[in-house]
């Protein structure tokens, strides 16, 4: 099979879900016999946009990567003009959703290549969904040209323009259950695929390890990620604190630790439950992860959620929110994880979870062999393949 | 329980469900708490109208608590602030112009809903003080 994958930025040091999505897909595809290129930017930012990189071609593995300059952007004031509007949950009028895309990383060089690209390939793969290269690329040769949207329920997946490219292409390929299930709410019924991430098996973590990392004596659950708003983080330290000051029937309390940057001011009383771990190395993460009684994850702004397959592969069980449909439907279908809906049942799953300890080995069983069986890197590829094949014939 | 056991998480769910309700209902959980979190936990927001705060001014009074320059510190903030009013005076115009629309706007669909709440009590009072037939 022949493709290309078209991204706003690329490479191993490129923090960013869909980013690091593509280059999985990418490099796993060309190492299993598969033509594989990668149509990306110059940037590595995606505030600055600046062109940090060389305009050229260059390879990662096999995979070939052509580099394209990212335009002057019409109007870089709109973004922080706008931003705060979007973030507030307020539609944009038409004029302004396209005003703010245009500011997202437009390369017309990566387009215009794409007219060459598309007569030697059997598709065109984009993603994400929200940025400019995406929202006009794709609707440039739309039979050849699928979509791996990472769709989260935010302002940008109502925009018209979206809407439209999203409606026209050949077919989307989504990471979850529950983000077809948003795409159908947000633009109907349209051919597509469930394919997933994959997964690497993880030497088996240490749980000392982990305790010692952490640094606690008691009982821990934790979190890894950036530590924001739009990700909930403040929301689970404000239950994390409640259920120390109160509504635990457990004798003792528990710490948070969390892993990853933060960019939240946490009040007095969140800061004295938080261990904050900063960035760690992978093995590091495994460890704290295995260590905890329970992972958290309240964000609903996840097409996947790294952080609950990592906490499986540590046979760890997870604690979600009720209302978040992805990471809710994957407790569903392995059956480790909780989902709750205020800080009453998140106090009552982790007293469960604290009080009957076999449970959560059950649990963290249970999603291990859930990951390892539909998020290993064979099952991801072969229904990749698959995918690829029936959308874009 | 085994560690072996394949686990019904919904019938989990349900049943930690069924528990938060029955001590909800027992009064369980203190509501002082709960109030105390949320105002620990709430993004600062003001008790005043929102056109208490609509119209912006580009000035403030001007005033220095330190003994023996404080007159010659408030006439240096002066002089700054009749140096830069040509660019900040246009700005909090600008911003008051929209506050006072968008608060129009608000202010006349919050008419038109309370309308549309009365006309619906109206309604139903109409509708279960008719005699059944």
């Amino acid at each position: 099979m022949k493709l290309a994958f078209v991204t706003p930025r690329y490479g191993p040091d490129i923090v960013g879900g869909a980013e690091r999505l593509v280059r999985d897909f990418a490099t796993r595809l060309a190492d299993a016999g598969d033509a594989v290129e990668v149509l990306t930017t110059c940037a590595t930012s995606l505030f600055t946009w600046a062109n940090d990189l060389p305009v050229g071609e260059s390879l990662d593995g096999t995979v070939r990567v052509l580099r394209f300059a990212v335009d002057p952007r019409p109007s870089p004031e709109s973004m922080a003009r706008l931003q705060p509007v979007i973030d507030m949950g307020l539609e944009l009028p038409d004029e302004l959703a396209d005003e703010w895309l245009a500011n997202t990383g437009l390369s017309s060089s990566l387009l215009d290549a794409l007219d060459d690209v598309v007569t030697r390939v059997d598709a065109i793969v984009f993603a994400p969904y929200w940025v400019a290269n995406t929202v006009r690329g794709a609707t440039r040769h739309p039979d050849k040209s699928l979509i791996i949207p990472c769709l989260h329920d935010e302002a940008y997946a109502r925009f018209a323009s979206v809407q439209t490219t999203l409606r026209g292409v050949a077919g989307l390929i989504f990471n979850a259950e529950g983000e077809a299930r948003l795409s159908e709410r947000l633009i109907g019924t349209r051919p597509s695929r469930v394919v997933g991430v994959g997964f690497d098996a993880v030497a088996a973590p240490d749980v000392r390890r982990g305790r010692s990392g952490v640094g606690v004596d008691g009982d821990f659950v934790s979190y890894a990620g950036r530590q924001e708003e739009p990700k909930r983080f403040p929301l689970l330290a404000e239950w994390v604190v409640g259920y120390n000051d109160g509504l635990r029937r457990a004798a003792t309390p528990v710490t948070l630790a969390a892993m990853g940057t933060s960019a939240w001011t946490a009040p007095p009383r969140a800061a004295a439950v938080i261990r904050s771990l900063g960035f760690v190395n992978e093995p590091t993460k495994f460890d704290v992860l295995a260590a905890s009684v329970a992972v958290c994850n309240l964000s609903r702004n996840e097409s996947f959620s790294y952080l609950v397959m990592e906490a499986w592969l540590a046979a760890t069980p997870v604690i979600v929110h009720a209302d978040a449909d992805v990471t809710r439907g994957h407790c569903e279908a392995s059956g480790a994880g909780l989902w709750v809906n205020d800080i009453m049942e998140f106090s009552e799953a982790l007293d469960r979870l604290r009080g009957d300890p076999a449970l959560g080995v059950a649990m963290g069983r249970a999603g291990h062999a859930f990951v390892t069986r539909e998020y290993s890197w064979a099952a991801v590829l072969d229904r990749l393949h698959s995918a690829i094949a029936a959308l874009a014939a | 329980m085994s560690d072996t056991e394949s686990i019904d998480v919904r019938t989990l769910v349900a049943d930690i469900e069924g528990t938060v309700e029955q001590r909800r209902r027992a009064g369980e959980y203190s509501a002082e708490l709960l109030q105390r979190l949320s105002a620990d936990f709430a993004v600062a927001a003001s008790a005043d109208p929102p056109e208490a705060h609509a119209v912006i001014r580009s000035s403030r009074a001007l005033y220095s608590a330190r003994p023996g320059v404080g007159r010659a510190i408030v006439f240096g903030k002066r002089t700054i602030r009749r140096l830069t009013s040509w660019y900040i005076h246009p700005i909090t115009e600008d911003q008051t112009n929209f506050n006072l629309a968008i608060l129009r706007e608000l202010r006349a669909l919050e008419k038109r809903v309370k309308a549309l709440e009365a006309d619906t009590a109206t309604n139903d009072t109409r509708a279960t003080s008719r005699p059944r037939e």
